[in-house]
């Protein structure tokens, strides 16, 4: 049997997953010397509730390489795993998952990287976890990955740069901080690093630079599978997802919360969009 | 003074090794740059570690290859980040070497270290020099060295020291984004934090004190970004000359040469056994150092660089292969707080001059021709000064110009805010630009120099006047009632944003009274005051 394995960047709550039939690895978030496993022992709400009242940022871990091990482990040793995971560039996950299937040669384990976070990330686990279910083979599943992985266009808009920056995830988005005046950040998430896309004097204009942006992108583009994903502002999540909706006609869109891990790096307010072309096998 | 290493040895060494780390932990996380900057790989050692001493804690009595094996179990399941993975895999090889070990020699131990590099080594997909990797590799290989040449615990554990620091020190020549950042690479500093842990404990079981654990109390002192004669850059170099040699002979001793040659230069490092030293050092005398090490004995491999040379052909290669910024932005402003704005924004250069102070298609050029690219956008910021910026694009080679048909300074500074920093062509940023500029509403307050009549409206000498866009729009005998005017006529539901940018004789109460101002009359935008500081307008004003 093919088995999906993802890490909880993917911002797939632990009930949605057990649904679809994927497993997920936490990373692990720490408020100084308190360690709570992402989205196990602690929700979205909760992250940013304890974000507000925290004297100290949150750090982040990826899972040491035997948390992988133990979850390959539970699956029957003829089963064949698939392990999408958070961009290298981004986070050392994938080392600890490699290094696990290194260690279980006698085990048909694909680590593969999404390029990706979050809403990217969750796109390409919740397809894969769709073509497994419906018998797709390792092969069908891994070309469909590398579709979702190479189309998928994702932008964000961040309330401040402050916690990208700190976190040292801020990549080519730099040249945006040390601009004087207040400005949203939109950035996007390319080739598994953050880019800066531009700036915008205000939100409202921001997200609509980002709606703009899809669109163009995605011109000509029919079928369209897009995923809206928000740190405790779901009000703007909706609103987004209609004006897509409306402007983009999407075959399915969702909308979903970003989970500790990602929001220690983004901060709260962030909304993001991922959107790809339906893969045709 | 001990021949094996039994559990407990091990046991204590580990410990050392981690307090090591945790005393200088902070150090180590101002390192991180690679591969993810977020400064927690100090962190991530020692929690790493933390797991092994914890899970040492009462295991008395058990072999050397139990007390291995304990370890590499407990870290790996404790490992954070990707330096404490690669730590948990150098003890997993040396813990599988060691397997079924009650003791262990100096020559297991090398052996050991050896083993746990080859694991690291090939559990990472895509092993990268300059690293955490190299400095085990260069320790380990002087390790076994040490070994063969029959050096006992304390010595071999010296050497390991040291030659893990002259890693280290390589480690910005193997990584640019270390050479960048101008750091040694912090995973790597972390491992030399555990050796010289380690080589504290071997001190005091050499005095006799291997029972107790260990409060060491040691700082290290953080690793210099130098890396042999890599040249820093910029830098004022204090020696001249890199010189470094191999010096054979017999009853050589490391430290007395260190000694004398202190005096000759600095880093200096001499590491070896007393039939052949490796010596490094920068110095002004390397006449001298040859002399002195003469004396001494046989020297092969000299090597002497002049690093001031190294470092003006370095800085000329700098210079000309940058290949620059394809595209700058140059933009008009008057003020030093504008120009600052604009700077903060990604400018590349800033020209003075404004309403009552054009500058001149030759200041175009001159600013121009400076700027290392090719694709060069212009904000005039002012209609009287577009033509001037128009006009430099026939004085300017191999130079594409568009000069954007911005008209105020908020217009100005809403391209340049919104400009898509992914975009290279030109054309497509000048398809953007209309928009951009219609996205902003400004206006502006001066003073009338003399009587007149526009508009229809009346104007006396010392009027102050209210423009939208550029249309006269108000004139009031004062200057507040001017702004409040402005500002009613422009803020609509739905904008967002008010910036004001003050010129160079608003007084902080008048800016206060707008603050309050704006406060009760439209508080559901957000205010944002600037110094501009430009002369003659006290106010420009954008709503967005």
């Amino acid at each position: 049997m093919l088995r999906i394995v993802t890490d909880s960047t993917a911002d797939i709550p632990l009930e949605q997953a057990r649904e679809v039939g994927v497993r997920i690895v936490p990373l692990k978030v720490f408020f100084g010397d308190e360690c709570y496993r992402d989205w196990v022992e602690l929700t979205p709400e909760q992250f940013y509730e304890k974000l507000k009242s925290s004297p100290v940022m949150p750090r982040t871990s990826q899972p040491s390489p035997e948390d992988f091990l133990d979850t390959y482990r539970q699956f029957h040793p003829g089963d064949e795993i698939i392990s999408i995971h958070i961009s290298r560039q981004l986070s050392g996950t994938l080392q600890s998952a490699e290094l696990a299937q290194k260690m279980l040669p006698e085990r048909e384990i694909q680590c593969f990287d999404s390029l990706q976070a979050s809403v990217g990330l969750r796109l390409q686990v919740l397809e894969a976890a769709r073509a497994a279910k419906e018998g797709c083979s390792k092969e069908e599943v891994l070309r469909l990955l590398k579709h979702y992985r190479d189309h998928s266009r994702v932008y964000f808009v961040v309330d401040t740069l402050e916690y990208l920056h700190k976190n040292g995830r801020i990549g080519k988005a730099k040249t945006l901080l040390g601009g004087l005046l207040k400005v949203k950040p939109l950035l996007c998430l390319e080739q598994g690093v953050i880019g800066p896309v531009e700036q915008a004097r205000g939100w409202k204009k921001a997200v609509q630079r980002l709606i703009e942006l899809m669109e163009a992108d995605l011109s000509g583009a029919k079928a369209i599978k897009a995923l809206v994903a928000h740190a405790v502002v779901p009000e703007e999540a909706e609103k987004i997802k209609a004006e897509i909706q409306e402007r983009l006609q999407p075959r399915e869109i969702t909308t979903a919360s970003i989970g500790a891990v990602i929001g220690s790096h983004v901060g709260p307010g962030v909304v993001g969009v991922v959107a790809a072309p339906a893969f045709e096998p | 003074m001990i021949h094996t290493l039994q559990g407990k040895h091990l046991k204590n060494m580990l410990g050392s090794g981690a307090m090591v780390l945790a005393e200088n932990e902070e150090m180590v996380n101002n390192l991180n740059v690679f591969p993810v900057p977020d400064g927690d790989t100090g962190t991530n050692m020692r929690l790493t570690l933390q797991a092994a001493v914890k899970a040492l804690e009462g295991a008395e009595g058990k072999t050397a290859g139990e007390v291995a094996k304990i370890i590499a179990d407990s870290t790996l399941r404790g490992a954070r980040g990707n330096s404490g993975v690669i730590l948990s895999q150098l003890l997993r090889g040396f813990a599988e070497k060691v397997a079924g070990k009650d003791e262990l020699t100096p020559g297991d131990f090398a052996a050991a270290m050896e083993a746990g590099v080859i694991t690291a080594y090939n559990a990472v997909m895509r092993p990268v020099e300059g690293t955490i990797l190299s400095v085990a590799k260069a320790a380990a290989m002087e390790a076994a060295r040490a070994a063969r040449k029959k050096m006992n615990f304390l010595e071999l554990l010296a050497a390991v020291c040291e030659s893990a620091r002259l890693a280290l020190e390589q480690t910005p020549r193997q990584l640019k984004v270390l050479r960048d950042a101008g750091v040694v690479d912090s995973g790597g500093q972390g491992l030399l934090c555990l050796f010289q842990g380690f080589y504290a404990y071997m001190e005091k079981v050499w005095q006799g004190e291997e029972e107790s654990i260990i409060s060491s109390g040691l700082v290290v002192d953080p690793v210099q970004a130098r890396g042999g004669d890599a040249v820093p850059e910029g830098e004022e170099i204090r020696y001249g000359y890199c010189t470094e040699l191999l010096l054979k002979g017999e009853h050589l001793s490391a430290d007395t040469l260190r000694r004398e040659l202190s005096r000759l230069g600095d880093s200096v490092l001499v590491v070896g056994d007393e039939k052949l030293l490796k010596v490094h050092l920068h110095t002004d005398a390397p006449g001298e150092v040859l002399t002195l090490c003469s004396r001494w004995g046989e020297m092969d491999q000299i090597k002497v660089d002049n690093m001031r040379e190294m470092q003006r052909q370095k800085a000329a290669r700098a210079e000309s292969s940058d290949p620059g910024k394809k595209l700058a932005v140059v933009a008009v402003a008057n003020g030093p707080g504008l120009a600052e704005i604009f700077t903060s924004l990604g400018a590349d250069a800033v020209i003075a001059g404004g309403p009552t102070m054009n500058p001149s298609t030759d200041d175009f050029v001159k600013v121009i021709q400076k700027l290392e690219a090719d694709k060069i956008i212009i904000l005039p910021n002012n209609k009287n000064i577009i033509l001037a910026a128009q006009q430099a694009e026939s004085l300017l080679e191999g130079k594409e110009l568009l000069v954007a048909p911005t008209r105020t300074i908020p217009q100005g500074i809403s391209v340049l805010v919104q400009l898509d920093r992914r975009e290279t062509s030109l054309e497509k940023i000048a398809r953007r630009m209309e928009a951009q500029i219609a996205a902003v509403k400004s206006a502006a307050v001066t003073q009338a120099v003399r009587s007149t009549t526009m508009n229809g409206k009346t104007i006396e000498a010392g009027d102050w006047l209210g423009l939208l866009e550029e249309t006269l729009a108000v004139v009031e005998k004062d200057r507040e009632t001017v702004v409040q005017k402005l500002l009613k006529a422009l803020v609509q539901d739905g904008d967002e944003v008010v910036t004001v940018y003050y010129g160079e004789d608003v007084s902080p109460e008048e800016i206060e009274g707008l603050a309050q101002y704006m406060e009760e009359e439209f508080p559901d935008q957000e205010l944002e005051i600037y110094e501009g500081g430009q002369p003659f307008y006290p106010y420009y004003i954008s709503v967005e």
